[in-house]
């Protein structure tokens, strides 16, 4: 992978469980293409249960890109959970960037299975790149 | 957390305190008067044990400081500590603060004379 170097930007924000499930941009398409380099979730309200992973997934109609997965397990309520821990995270598209002309999106993975919590907090740490 | 989204540039203050300055406080990113600061990660290590202050916390600048993260000493004893591990307590993570009011790294509890240093590295938001 060629080295990518631009500046670091992050996103926070709040999801409701409704949101979640159905998917929900936290970052629009642009000309250039996302790379995730860190952040975090926090459930608020409940633990999560029900679903396999909350992810952060790109766009892609139908068979979205995984960019990072974080399983329902640790995601209990008030808890930060880092998406640079050792466990219950998969990082696919992490470091690395996008398809061009993606949005990312907040998304239980097993599609409106996901229970438990009133929102989601998030904390995405990305680059944008292009050309 | 409201339900306000924020997007902006990571910045990250990295820096040491002595014991007399984290004892005291140390500002380490300054108030602005026009800005909130939201914290969303970073790190801690302290060089030495941290053996008297309870804990190591980053915290606003105001009056009563407001805490973000408190690092207890248990964490403390010259170990890289991450501000958002389990053992940390995460008080006001990922939420503005007040416009006009900074961070600063400062002990809890008594003095700290054991730990000589306390290296830092907080990643935050201003928006």
């Amino acid at each position: 992978m060629a080295t990518r170097k631009s500046r670091e930007l992050c996103v926070t924000g709040s999801r409701t469980l409704a949101q979640v499930k159905a998917g929900s941009y936290i970052l629009p398409p642009f000309g250039g293409a996302y790379i995730i380099t860190g952040g975090w979730f926090r459930a608020v309200g409940a633990d999560c249960a029900g679903a396999t992973s909350v992810n952060i997934d790109d766009d892609t109609p139908t068979t979205q890109i995984v960019g990072v997965a974080v399983a329902v397990g640790p995601l209990d309520d008030g808890v930060i959970y880092p998406f640079d821990s050792a466990t219950n995270v998969t990082r696919t598209t992490f470091g690395t960037e996008f398809k061009y002309g993606r949005g990312l999106q907040i998304i239980d993975r097993t599609k409106n299975s996901l229970t438990g919590p009133d929102t989601i907090d998030f904390c995405v740490k990305y680059m944008k790149v292009s050309g | 957390m409201a339900n306000t989204e924020r997007n902006s540039r990571l910045r990250v203050a990295c820096g040491s305190a002595t014991k007399a300055e984290f004892n005291a406080g140390k500002i380490i990113v300054p108030p602005d008067s026009s800005r909130s600061i939201i914290l969303v990660g970073g790190w801690l290590k302290a060089t030495g044990n941290v053996t008297q202050a309870t804990s190591i916390d980053i915290c606003s600048t105001a009056s009563s400081p407001v805490v973000g993260v408190s690092v207890a000493k248990a964490q403390l004893q010259g170990a890289f500590a991450p501000l958002l591990a389990s053992t940390s307590t995460l008080t006001t993570v990922g939420v503005a603060n007040v416009k006009g009011v900074g961070l600063q790294i400062l002990s809890v509890g008594t003095d700290e004379t054991t730990a000589t240093v306390c290296d830092y590295c907080v990643e935050y938001m201003t928006v």
